[in-house]
């Protein structure tokens, strides 16, 4: 820790130009903080209202429960700045139990609130864990390139919008610890994210009350990663034409897959060309990764492709003389320039 | 090769031949340094690159500013990099840590220059060091606190302050 002898009246901080002054507010990880310096000078007041990021990271802080959603919702009310380029919340449980406080949808949240009204254009981090309110509904961030949720012990809703409100910059979204009405989330990635191009959904739940059928038409996607729950009866569809890297440790019991474009697939759970598992998928790729599969399932989706340039296989090994057997047959005959 | 020619001497360290660079501060004093540790800076780095005779100009920093901050570089382009989980990268990291600690225990004026230096300089593990030194001191300190520790002037009118205050009511509670 630094230690001050007289500074003869000198104020060297202030002196500092804004964009060190900003690096030290950042560093403070607190954008309440950082607000309270505004009534430090003029020149600190400004400073503050042009606070490129605003973070707030009160997990690992003890005692947090009880003042950091209330820190949060100022700092922003009082946020002067005409834009952020990172919204970063990270926050622990709500003090009380969420049935203490009854869902009211009409609330006014200075979150919601500063998100509708598009001053994010940049990255949006979000570590939830249960506001006291049921639903985290998003309005439509139309800035926002790149999402980050996590919204332990919530659902995660999208705000209905009959004007079309979009997530017309977003490219990458990643959906962690949610529920989600697959629905819903399937007509926002369908038609209201027109130039996302990584979507990453791990260990997200689907509502119990709606259809399970999560539904992906992009024209835009690229990269797909999953790690989801998977009930009886869910289905997932993909129609992506640019899809080039697909991540499915676990895959949902029926799952029509079209992607011409595929280059890299990890593929896990059972594989059944009767429910048009990769029906019209790439039939050249760079990498497969089979995870922990059943050796006839292995074989079957093997077939599926011409050419592999890396494989990876984890297959139970009492019956690997007969998949090495297969490997040759699959690769080696059908395409012999290929290698493994 | 143009690059060679920024690069003053070679020096032996550790049992190895290792190239050395001269950087002038502002006030003419002349370091030798190696490159590995002049090249913590993304600013000497480009200038090594470009090449150059006579050692390289820093004409924004200090001798006193620039000694310190590369007692950093040469501590931290020392460390090699053992495997992320053996015992000698934990103690590598815990020694690297209280260095870091021991070197900001400087006056404010310092501190600043510092902060300056380290952003002119490109240093980025410096820049964060310091800037988290000032903001630490900030953390759950009053107004009046923080003006005296630093001596900022608190240059609002009555009024403006009023204002100030209800603009950020739920801030300030």
């Amino acid at each position: 820790m630094a230690t001050w002898g007289s500074h003869g009246g000198v104020d060297r901080i202030s002196s500092l130009p804004d964009h060190l002054l900003h690096t030290i507010l950042l560093h403070l990880s607190d954008a309440e903080a950082a607000a309270r310096t505004t009534i430090l000078s003029r020149r600190w007041r400004r400073v503050w209202a042009h606070l490129p990021e605003l973070s707030f990271r009160y997990h690992r802080d003890a005692g947090a429960r009880t003042w950091a959603h209330r820190r949060v919702d100022a700092a922003l009310a009082a946020y002067p700045g005409p834009t952020v380029t990172l919204l970063d919340i990270d926050l622990p449980l709500w003090a009380p139990a969420p049935r203490e406080h009854p869902v009211d949808p009409d609330r006014d949240d200075p979150l919601l609130r500063f998100l509708a009204s598009q001053r994010v254009a940049g990255e949006l981090r979000l570590l939830l864990r249960d506001r006291g309110w049921g639903d985290v509904v998003l309005p439509p961030c139309e800035r926002v390139t790149a999402i980050s949720l996590s919204v332990i012990a919530l659902t995660l809703r999208f705000q209905p919008l009959p004007d079309g409100g979009t997530f017309a910059a977003l490219a990458i979204l990643r959906i962690t610890s949610a529920r989600v009405d697959s629905r819903e989330l399937g007509d926002v990635l369908s038609s209201r994210c027109p130039r996302l191009k990584e979507l990453y959904l791990k260990r997200v739940g689907l509502m119990k009350d709606r259809d399970r059928v999560l539904s992906i038409r992009s024209n835009s996607l690229e990269r797909l990663e999953m790690d989801m729950k998977v009930y009886h009866g869910a289905r997932l569809q993909v129609i992506a034409p640019k899809l080039r890297v697909f991540v499915s440790p676990r895959i949902f019991s029926d799952a029509p897959i079209v992607a011409p474009m595929l280059l890299e697939m990890c593929w896990d759970g059972p594989y059944d060309p009767s429910r048009r598992h990769l029906g019209e998928a790439g039939r050249h790729l760079q990498r497969l990764d089979i995870a922990k599969n059943t050796t006839p399932a292995a074989t079957m989706l093997m077939r599926q492709f011409y050419a592999v340039h890396e494989l990876q296989l984890t297959v139970q090994i009492w019956k690997i003389r007969y998949l090495i057997y297969e490997i040759l047959l699959v690769f080696h005959l059908n395409h012999p320039t290929s290698y493994l | 090769m143009a690059a060679a020619d920024s690069c003053d001497g070679i020096s032996t360290s550790g049992g190895g031949w290792e190239k050395t660079v001269t950087l002038v501060s502002s006030d003419d004093a002349r370091f030798e340094v190696r490159e590995a540790a002049a090249s913590l800076s993304q600013t000497v780095r480009r200038m090594i690159r470009a090449g150059g005779d006579g050692g390289i100009p820093l004409p924004k920093v200090d001798a006193r500013t620039l000694s310190t901050v590369l007692e950093y570089c040469n501590k931290h382009a020392a460390v090699p990099a053992p495997a992320p989980e053996s015992s000698s990268a934990e103690a590598a990291a815990v020694d690297l840590e209280w260095f870091d600690k021991e070197l900001m225990h400087v006056d404010l004026a310092t501190l600043c220059s510092l902060i300056r230096a380290a952003d002119y300089l490109e240093v980025a593990g410096l820049l964060d060091l310091t800037c988290k030194t000032v903001a630490d001191m900030i953390k759950s300190k009053t107004a009046e606190e923080i003006r005296q520790m630093f001596g900022i002037q608190n240059d609002f009118t009555p009024e403006e302050e009023e204002q100030l205050s209800r603009e950020n009511a739920g801030v300030f509670e």
